[in-house]
């Protein structure tokens, strides 16, 4: 059973690196510390349950604004990066977690909901690796890959990456800095959405789940600055190989403690690697 | 003409008429624990619809949300309006914080899904159960020896109160007995990584036990199909009765077992008219069969009905504190056994007993 662990650890630590990247293009390219990050993210599946459902959409039509979800927070957020700074915005966005969970609470109640997926998986060399973790790690490796992609070879994504490096000498380039941080805020929403929405896949989410969600997020972000998304890839995959490997070799108690660790870990190494600079 | 007008209002029972009672019941309506709660309160409803001639009763329900904060602030705001007793909870985290409410405003506690031995052990002589850990303890311990004389087995529990002690408690007797436990795990109820745990125990047990609820065993039915993976047979101590389990996994439900304190065609025997008659109610008020634990809710309620009855037979207040001595008193029969309660409000009897699903119905194998 060790094939199937490691596949289920892969397809979760390559949903990592999703939930990462997102939440570093907040927080280094839009300048929030997004603490409802989670909470951001699970609205997504509750769109996409409510027009499945309440709508009588098709599953592939309701996917469009579920995925865009994240747009809503844009006004919001847009004041903050304005007004807001560092410290200021990590508070901020932890009272919108606690005004999100209670506004989802009232509105899709605190019952678990889970999105079935029905395709039973595929099997390599006799090892079954489930429907719900091959999408988990198709499309996170696509939208990882295809960002490292347009950062390494496009011009633009150049240039996102040089502003995340430092945003004097962009300024003196002449990239937009304005540009630049909607880039990244725009772009954060969106992949905040898609994570809520894969998330939901294999997870049971009731609106409390949000913390999880923003907790690996925050994790796996520590471990980048300046723009490299080359760390988030591979600590994503890492912490989903630990948490998964622990509790298959050793139970599930030692699966949240991995996780504990990989936070204790992700933190000092960030601060060391600070104080290096 | 006036003699016979006078031994009828002799006969009248004069402090039957204008007792009050006030209910308070919480109740997880919501929440990973909703569909337990619903059951419970649906059940309860069932039983306080028969109030004896005389006897107002009024049910106050609030949700807990399925957490122990809202399980606290609504027994308090309960207590605040004058409840005379309270009932509800599935649980321990949930029935520990509305027992604490309880103690302090001296008011007593009914709980009907409670397990954990704590609680009738410490210095609280306002709570009372119907459900008994020690009695499920016994009938499981018992049940597995005879039924499956296991030589390995592994045991998952999620992470409550009330699961915790009793797998542990299990783990133990088994070991004890013969029977090698070879994994004690626990898991989160609820979470979205149960196959990296099934894959520990692949064929090295001839039978799991899993204190999961409802939807933990279906979750960990359907990873054991999909991956092909061999343990022995699976036994799940709650929620394996209900009628969804079989719905949600069509065929692959048969050969499953689990325990039960009541089904509409298992019922306590010699009570069975009475369970037929509750099934009936039950449909006519929600429209549905009951789920198995609506019985533990009814219980509570009949229960709760007879102990006011006790008092105003007798002439006393319904005040809370003579609902809890009556409470220590009365003895009522119900489709899922007897009902009566010790000094710690232990229940003296708890009907538990091991079926296996065969045709997609649960079938008695053990117990009666």
């Amino acid at each position: 059973m060790l094939g199937e662990t490691l596949l289920v650890a892969l397809s979760l630590g390559t949903f990592y690196s999703l939930l990462g990247v997102a939440f570093y293009f907040s927080w280094e390219g839009a300048g929030v510390v997004n603490i409802a990050f989670g909470e951001m993210g699970l609205v997504a599946p509750y769109i996409y349950l409510l027009l499945l459902r309440k709508g009588g959409w098709p599953w592939y039509a309701a996917m469009g604004p579920a995925f865009l979800s994240g747009f809503l927070w844009v006004p919001l957020l847009w004041v903050m990066v304005k007004r807001l700074r560092g410290l200021a915005t990590l508070i901020f966005t932890l009272g919108l977690a606690f005004v999100l969970q209670r506004f989802m609470v009232v509105l899709f109640t605190v019952d678990y909901r889970v999105l079935e997926v029905k395709w039973n998986g595929v099997k390599l060399g006799g090892i079954l690796w489930p429907g719900p973790f091959v999408v988990l790690f198709g499309v996170s490796l696509m939208v990882v890959l295809g960002l490292l992609l347009f950062s390494r070879v496009t011009m633009k994504g150049l240039a996102m990456r040089a502003f995340l490096q430092d945003r004097t000498l962009v300024a003196i380039l002449g990239v937009s800095l304005v540009e630049a941080k909607t880039f990244f805020l725009l772009g954060g929403l969106v992949l905040t959405g898609v994570s809520g929405l894969l998330f939901s896949l294999f997870h049971p989410f009731n609106p409390f789940e949000g913390l999880k969600l923003t907790i690996s997020a925050f994790t796996v972000a520590l471990l980048t600055r300046g723009g490299r998304l080359t760390p988030l890839l591979v600590g994503g995959v890492i912490l989903g190989i630990a948490e998964t490997m622990a509790g298959f070799w050793a139970g599930y108690q030692w699966q949240e403690g991995a996780r504990a660790l990989a936070l204790l870990g992700a933190v000092a190494w960030r601060s060391w690697r600070d104080v290096l600079e | 003409m006036r003699w016979f007008i006078f031994c009828l209002v002799l006969l009248v029972p004069w402090p039957l008429l204008g007792g009050e009672l006030k209910v308070g019941e919480v109740e997880p309506l919501t929440g990973f624990l909703s569909r337990q709660g619903v059951a419970l309160h649906r059940g309860l409803a069932v039983a306080l619809d028969r109030t004896p001639r005389g006897l107002g009763c009024t049910l106050l329900v609030r949700d807990d949300s399925s957490h122990p904060p809202g399980a606290r602030a609504a027994a308090e705001d309960l207590v605040a309006r004058g409840v005379q007793i309270l009932t509800g909870g599935y649980v321990d985290s949930l029935v520990g914080p509305v027992a604490q409410v309880a103690l302090r405003h001296r008011v007593p506690y009914l709980a009907p899904a409670s397990l954990m031995t704590g609680l009738t052990k410490g210095e609280n002589p306002f709570f009372f159960r119907i459900s008994s850990g020690e009695a499920l303890l016994d009938a499981l311990h018992r049940g597995i020896m005879e039924l499956f004389h296991p030589q390995r087995v592994a045991i998952f529990y999620p992470s409550t109160p009330g699961a915790t002690d009793l797998a542990t408690r299990l783990a133990k007797l088994l070991n004890t007995n013969g029977a090698r436990v070879v994994a004690l795990e626990r898991f989160e109820p609820s979470s979205g990584l149960l196959a990296p745990l099934l894959f520990r125990v692949k064929g090295k047990v001839d039978l799991l036990v899993s204190f999961g609820f409802f939807a933990d065993n279906v979750r960990m039915v359907k990873a054991l199909r999909r991956y092909g993976l061999k343990v022995g047979e699976f036994l799940g101590v709650f929620g394996m009765e209900e009628r969804e389990l079989v719905e949600e996994l069509g065929k692959e439900a048969d050969g499953l077992w689990g325990t039960t304190s009541w089904l509409p065609h298992l019922p306590y025997p010699g009570t069975e008219d009475e369970s037929n008659r509750f099934v009936e109610a039950f449909r006519k008020r929600f429209g549905v069969t009951p789920q198995p634990l609506a019985m533990h809710g009814y219980a509570a309620g009949k229960t709760i009905l007879a102990a006011a009855r006790f008092l105003l037979e007798r002439g006393e207040p319904l005040t809370p504190g003579n609902m809890a001595k009556a409470l220590r008193k009365v003895k009522v029969l119900t489709p899922m056994g007897p009902v009566s309660f010790d000094e710690g409000g232990e229940p003296r009897f708890y009907r538990r007993v091991i079926f296996q699903i065969e045709g997609g119905v649960p079938r008695l194998r053990w117990g009666e």
